[in-house]
């Protein structure tokens, strides 16, 4: 029988597999993983010392960029670590905001992770279906704070503005006609709040939706039904 | 507030009973326990606040380095490198901050944790990476975030924020090249002059 050597293979940092930048080095014998020697740091961006030169408002924006997939749960830890170092009360309103806006965070977090999961999988349907959600997700941190990803919205001592009274609508355009532009802003005639609530009364169908693409016998099958 | 299982107190004077000689200085602040232990014994005391029948800390949840030397604007007068560690006892639900200084400021050394708690392995070479604090008995103690060949520990309180060298694609040698830094370190704190008596506060 031959004698099969290990042998050590380059993975990244810069890889079609890979979602960030991560370089493994691996030892493998045949195609199993013996050893793996990751080489973490080349998206480390020393946020803590960049934040020693600043403001403690000036450093809040960093916070967004640490996990980009979970922007104001960051501000809200951040915060919350200032204002227990300096003992300060957040009115009762603007916890409830923050709180709002990290379960939000966090839907747009699991969001792409199942899509991208299901991506990696083969099944690039699911990806587009969690997409179009987080679309909705990301509309309501555009209207509360004018930014759809890093928001920049807590402070420490509650939020940056009140919640807004008014939702913004799709306006005309030529690809859209009356009836489409209709149905766009159907849910975005009442406030923030009211969007969002319209939204946590659809959601629970599209998680029926994601479920049935990802294990449904018919469709693609990516999560093997187990029982 | 802050609903506890374990009142900080309570916890304080099981790590004290635990420790014994081993504790120098213990806080409660914003109810959280932090002590400080001495470098000779803090090998021995951590194993104690794993194995302590009240202490229980199972996991060491995060361990980094701090530079004293610009705290408080120059007034510190102990030494200038500590590692902390943030250890949690799921089983009694309680936490502590363990703190211990490295005797020597030009070569900080302390034992290494990663045989207590494997964890601290990679948190050991982030400290060692970032502000070249050395951990005794540390099996691997290789930079962990640098880029390959980086010189000195940036998150000391003496390198500068941008750095000593830069990096671009120099197109007539085909490869990268380093050079050292072009920019200018730039002041955009603002500065906030308020007259006497401002808002009544004074």
């Amino acid at each position: 029988m031959a004698e099969i050597k290990n042998y050590t293979l380059n993975f990244g940092p810069q890889h079609p597999a890979a979602h960030g930048v991560l370089r493994l080095v691996l030892e493998l014998d045949g195609e199993v993983v013996q050893r793996a020697d990751p080489h973490i740091g080349l998206l480390h961006r020393a946020t803590e010392k960049l934040a020693e030169h600043k403001t403690y408002i000036q450093s809040l924006p960093y916070m967004d960029r640490l996990d980009y997939v979970s922007m104001m749960c960051n501000e809200h830890a951040y915060c919350l670590a200032i204002e227990k170092l300096l003992g300060i009360e957040v009115p009762i309103r603007a916890q409830y905001i923050r709180v709002m806006f990290s379960e939000i965070t966090r839907l747009l977090n699991h969001l792409m992770w199942l899509g991208s999961h299901g991506n990696d999988c083969g099944s690039s349907t699911i990806l587009i279906y969690t997409f179009r959600e987080r679309e909705d997700l990301f509309d309501m941190y555009e209207a509360v704070s004018g930014a759809r990803m890093h928001a920049a919205y807590f402070r420490p001592g509650g939020v940056y503005r009140d919640l807004p009274e008014t939702m913004p609508q799709y306006t005309v355009s030529k690809i859209r006609n009356a009836k489409a532009l209709n149905a766009l802003n159907e849910n975005r005639r009442g406030s923030l709040l009211d969007f969002i609530e319209d939204f946590t009364r659809r959601f629970p169908a599209y998680v029926d939706e994601y479920e049935t693409l990802l294990t449904a016998s018919g469709s693609n099958e990516r999560w093997a039904s187990a029982s | 507030m802050s609903v506890f299982a374990v009142q900080p107190e309570e916890v304080l004077d099981r790590v004290r009973h635990a420790l014994g000689d081993a504790l120098i200085q213990a806080t409660v602040s914003r109810g959280e326990v932090t002590v400080v232990v001495a470098a000779v014994a803090y090998r021995d005391a951590m194993v104690k606040l794993r194995d302590d029948a009240n202490c229980r800390f199972e996991q060491l949840i995060d361990l980094c380095g701090v530079d004293y030397s610009s705290y408080g604007d120059g007034v510190w007068e102990g030494g200038r490198f500590a590692v902390v560690s943030h250890l949690l006892s799921v089983s009694l639900n309680q936490r502590v901050r363990v703190r211990v200084f490295c005797p020597v400021d030009d070569f900080p050394v302390v034992d290494s944790l990663v045989d207590i708690w494997s964890g601290a392995n990679w948190y050991e070479r982030e400290a060692f990476d970032l502000f070249g604090i050395v951990f005794e008995g540390h099996a691997d103690l290789r930079r962990i975030l640098t880029d390959y060949g980086f010189v000195g520990h940036p998150f000391r309180k003496d390198f500068p924020l941008s750095g000593h060298v830069e990096m671009r694609y120099d197109s007539e040698r085909r490869r990268v090249i380093y050079e050292p830094v072009s920019i200018e370190p730039r002041e955009i704190t603002p500065r906030v002059i308020r007259e006497d008596q401002y808002g009544g506060l004074h």
